[in-house]
């Protein structure tokens, strides 16, 4: 049966996590960084166009 | 998610992986990286691409004969990132006409095999969103886990 909020189970043997994985130096290239840009206009263009459903108790 | 998948060094936090792509041809270093574009909203970016000498390229198309294996990589590290901030929302767009199609491709996959679980939405260029519907084109894509 599968849990509400949760991921479907899968297999983690295969992931090392890295503590200090972040302090790696990378940056985005110039496409990555032009479609980052695009994409953080359009959600902030058009974040008021899919407004999140209130549930009402009744 | 029993296919193969290649192994992957995560952050804590599950917002940043990486792994490699190998055949017997080459080796290719891959990033996935979720970045945050509407911290208010939770709304996270997934940005996958190359990763050469520090910079994500996301422009490369590698033909490394492994394809599937790299979705269900990626896919691995949306589960994971999900895992770890299931209250957040990923959104994503391809970087070009091969990309979208590879994105596409990602999320079929998920709905094929994990649709009881997401919420997988397409976004249309005016910014509607929509339940996925395959083989459609969209501006971009959005997952989030169903509550």
């Amino acid at each position: 049966m599968k849990k509400i909020g949760k991921v479907p189970d899968f297999d983690h043997s295969d992931i090392t996590f890295i503590a200090d994985l972040k302090s790696r130096q990378i940056t985005l290239g110039n496409e990555a960084q032009k479609k980052h840009n695009e994409l953080v206009e359009f959600v902030k263009r058009t974040k008021k166009l899919n407004p999140k459903v209130e549930l009402t108790e009744v | 998610m029993e296919k193969p998948s290649y192994h992957l060094e995560s952050s804590f936090d599950a917002e940043w992986h990486f792994f490699k792509s190998i055949s017997e041809q080459k080796m290719i270093e891959k990033a996935v990286i979720f970045t945050p574009i509407d911290k208010e909203n939770g709304i996270y970016e997934l940005i996958f691409g190359d990763l050469e000498n520090g910079i994500v390229n996301v422009k490369n198309v590698s033909h490394n004969q492994d394809t599937v294996r790299v979705l269900t990589t990626v896919i691995k590290t949306v589960y994971l990132f999900f895992e770890r901030n299931p209250q957040k929302t990923v959104i994503f767009m391809g970087s070009s006409t091969a990309r979208n199609r590879l994105y596409r491709g990602l999320i079929s996959k998920l709905v094929d095999e994990a649709i009881d679980y997401f919420e997988v939405l397409g976004t249309n260029s005016d910014g509607l969103d929509e339940v996925f519907v395959k083989n459609k084109d969209y501006f971009a894509f959005k997952i989030k886990l169903k509550q």
